[in-house]
């Protein structure tokens, strides 16, 4: 039965050609409909909100990135356990995800209105779980009799295509012991990761949910909670396209420019210096709130990662560039494109906003018909106006929508004008490098 | 030929960047001590251009962004005034919405205020203080703000301001011009399962059952807030002593949602006055169930244990209403139904001393609260027999 379980489901899916983006585009598809199904058949119908910016925050961000984490965390130890290929392993378990779908499925045949879903990251609703499972009393509040079922499947489907992959014996039964530690690990992590943060800075008087809802530079909970699941997020993904391919993440690293990259998180940093030295007389109320601070390592992470992109398109783009080489730099730029811009979003929409604009700087820069970046002032121009528009977003996180009102003039052409003069200098240094390169190739 | 040209243009953004390096930001934001700093910042840079030296460059840029930062936190930028005045008018609106955000609605207010006295005059403004003050109750003060904003479209947009406006008007006793916005919100479309809702709370409080119940009706047939719909659905019936129709809305509130603890408190109530004890102390055991999981309404939870009591104290198992009527003074010692109640179960069992340890209790809560004055006055009354009138 393994055996056609193996050949039907299992290998189709294994060597399938579909790129990975579609089979994440898939689960993030199962994701998105399991949290409109909670929104409408479990109780508090928490995926439509009234405000259509929380519903947005809710339904596309925050809870998708409790999945992704979930998933990330499941295939890493699965392919620990198996030592399987990660590539295999993340396309089975990225199909197969819809069984996230069972629990607002399920809820309303037990109890009709369905139950009021909490993340189960607390280690009590685990074992009253596996307790109520056997009628050794009731369900944690926040639990559901779906919920079990999923987890129960998962721990199933874990178990058999872990003794299905692993190689050796020893193997083969330390995945299938290993599946129940798996999926409880990475429920834990995934869901508790909330709940510690939430109980490492909320001692005192502020509960574990309050601290989330406390004001300060991120305004929203819901955006809280995404910048909690999704900073982690990152090294996780980078340890899982580590496995996925050495070689190319290797080459990308090699790529980049690290004082280049190191410009654009210090711009963004200054920015925020920025407002908070144009604002502390007013704002007395920030920074004061853990996640401010946070606020402030996502923004020097967000510096890396769009400047990281930026990089990236730049490469897919140029012509000197071997093919195979460029499909693999407008991968990684997709990704961390992506990633910025999630990053922007928790961390505030004038953010988000100031983001997209820094893109736009770079698809005008690289992409072609456009590629200004063959012309040395418009590139200048745009790298610094680039690096000029991640201080603006390291204000925003304190001007908010006002921002642009707010930031002084003065200042802003006391960054902007240098930063334009040394890049112009460095665009003429690749320039005079880049003639030298040929030349030495034409001898 | 083409090497020397691009050396011209090396030597020519060499001087431009040690120019602009050293001399704008000292100039342009007044720091004294940036003239110490960015001059050398800028040779640095103009050197790493003629050397070629990109890593170089980049080491000047890096530094110059820190020197501005750092100076910047030595010494305070030079604004002009009315940049100053801009920063202060716009940094109290932020802390306003900061205050907003985190629920504490009187300081928002306040920074509002702040705000447009330092000259920030913005419609946006004007409709957050109305939120607030909508919010702190002074309905009244909101409805004039977003009366304002309704009459000039180009303040306010009509989505933000239309809805708050008339639910201001309709809490500020301004009920003609709050029934008109919301029947004009239908209209326009704007959340209609918001306007039928609120309509239908509008009528049933002018005691006209007929629309509440039609207002209630489209409410939950858009799916707006369905279980509580259900249930002013089933207290429409109940006022009407249809006891059967009100019944069905009631389970069918707590099918919509299991957890609305205040739907178990009215069919409690509604099947007990119909005689159905055992009913009843079902649906107030199970509400009581839930309610001991889930962070609730104290109040809800109280009355829930309240009526609970009553239920066991017709039964007349004094066991489990005493302790029922306690915990619901625990839970919350402002619901003064509880005293009274728990006051003459023990009067009815004459134990008096303990009416009267419960009705002064009340009254420490609560020192106007008649009916627990009028009872303990006439427990007291008859102090040699020990018995009330």
């Amino acid at each position: 039965m393994f055996k056609w379980i193996d050949r039907t489901f299992i290998k189709p899916v294994e060597n399938s050609r579909m790129p990975l983006g579609t089979f994440i585009l898939l689960a993030y598809g199962y994701m998105v409909v399991r949290n409109m199904l909670e929104g409408v058949l479990e109780t508090p119908g928490i995926g439509f909100a009234a405000t259509t910016i929380i519903t947005l925050e809710i339904l596309l961000m925050h809870f998708p990135l409790f999945y992704f984490m979930l998933f990330t965390i499941v295939i890493l130890l699965i392919h620990f356990s198996t030592g399987h290929d990660i590539r295999k392993i993340t396309r089975v378990l990225f199909i197969y995800s819809f069984i996230i779908l069972i629990a607002p499925l399920a809820d309303p045949l037990f109890r009709s209105g369905g139950y009021n879903l909490a993340y189960p990251g607390d280690p009590r609703m685990i074992w009253e779980g596996i307790k109520a499972t056997f009628g050794l009393g009731k369900m944690y509040y926040g639990g559901s009799p779906g919920m079990l079922i999923e987890g129960y499947l998962g721990m199933i489907l874990v178990a058999i295509y872990g003794g299905l992959r692993a190689q050796k014996t020893w193997r083969k039964v330390l995945s299938i012991l290993l599946a129940p530690v798996i999926l409880v690990v990475a429920v834990f992590i995934a869901g508790g990761l909330q709940q510690i943060v939430g109980a490492i800075f909320g001692g005192g008087s502020i509960g574990i949910a309050n601290i989330y809802a406390t004001g300060g530079l991120i305004g929203s909970a819901t955006r809280k909670y995404s910048l909690v699941l999704l900073l982690p997020l990152i090294p996780l993904l980078a340890l899982s396209l580590w496995l996925y391919s050495r070689e190319k993440v290797r080459f990308l690293f090699r790529s980049l420019k690290p004082l280049l990259l190191i410009v654009f998180a210090l711009g963004a940093g200054a920015g925020f210096l920025f407002g908070w030295l144009n604002l502390r007389d007013v704002l007395i109320g920030v920074p004061r709130n853990p996640f401010d601070y946070i606020a402030l390592f996502a923004l020097l992470v967000l510096g890396v990662l769009a400047g990281s992109a930026s990089l990236f398109f730049a490469n897919a783009y140029d012509p000197a560039v071997d093919a195979g080489a460029r499909r693999t730099f407008r991968r990684a730029a997709g990704g961390l494109f992506i990633l910025s811009m999630l990053l922007a979003w928790c961390l505030g929409y004038t953010a988000l906003f100031i983001v997209i604009a820094f893109f736009v700087c770079g698809l005008v820069l690289h992409i072609p018909p456009l590629r200004l970046s063959r012309f040395a002032v418009p590139s200048s121009f745009l790298h610094a106006l680039a690096v000029f528009l991640l201080v603006l977003a390291g204000y925003s996180l304190f001007g908010m929508e006002r921002t642009f009102n707010l930031f002084p003039w003065q200042l802003g052409l006391a960054v902007f004008l240098p930063l334009w003069a040394v890049f112009l200098g460095r665009e003429l240094i690749l320039r005079r490098a880049g003639l030298k390169a040929e030349e030495e190739a034409k001898e | 030929m083409k090497g020397l040209r691009i050396s011209a243009g090396l030597i020519a953004a060499a001087v431009l960047s040690a120019a602009t390096v050293a001399l704008l930001p000292p100039l342009l934001l007044g720091i004294g001590t940036l003239w110490f700093i960015t001059p050398p910042l800028g040779l640095f840079a103009a050197a790493a251009i003629l050397l070629r030296k990109n890593a170089l460059l980049m080491v000047a840029t890096i530094l110059v962004v820190l020197a501005v930062s750092i100076a910047g936190v030595l010494h305070p930028m030079r604004l002009s005034p009315s940049q100053e005045r801009k920063l202060t008018a716009t940094g109290y609106f932020l802390k306003g919405q900061t205050f907003f955000l985190r629920g504490d609605y009187s300081q928002a207010l306040t920074s509002y205020t702040e705000s447009e006295k330092a000259g920030f005059r913005h419609p946006w403004v004007a409709f957050q203080r109305a939120y607030c003050y909508n919010f702190l109750g002074r309905s009244q003060n909101a409805y004039e703000i977003f009366a304002r904003l309704m009459r000039d479209t180009l303040l306010g947009s009509l989505e933000t301001v239309h809805i708050n406006y008339a639910l201001s008007a309709l809490k500020s006793g301004n009920y003609k011009q709050g029934e008109q916005a919301f029947w004009q919100a239908l209209n326009y479309n704007l959340q209609p399962g918001y306007c039928y809702y609120q309509l239908g709370i509008y009528y049933r409080l002018r005691n006209d059952q007929t629309k509440a119940e039609e207002m209630m009706t489209n409410a939950h047939r858009l799916a707006y807030n369905r279980s509580q719909c259900s249930s002013i659905l089933g207290s429409i019936a109940e006022s009407r002593r249809d006891y059967a129709r009100a019944e069905e809305f009631y389970h069918r509130a707590l099918r919509e949602n299991p957890e609305n603890i205040a739907v178990h408190v009215k069919l409690g109530s509604l099947l007990f006055r119909l005689g159905r004890l055992s009913d009843a102390k079902q649906v107030l055991l199970e509400g009581v169930r839930i309610s001991e999981w889930i962070p609730i309404n104290f109040r809800v939870y109280a009355m829930l244990l309240n009526n609970l009591g009553f239920v066991y104290a017709e039964e007349g198992q004094l066991a489990k209403a005493i302790p029922a009527f306690k915990q619901a003074i625990h839970l919350d010692p402002a619901f003064m139904d509880s005293y009274d109640n728990l006051a003459h179960l023990y009067i009815k069992n004459n134990r008096f001393s303990d009416a009267v340890v419960v009705l002064r209790a009340a009254l420490k809560v609560n020192p106007g609260y008649r009916p627990a004055r009028r009872t303990l006055d006439q427990l007291l009354a008859v102090p040699e027999a020990g018995q009330p009138q």
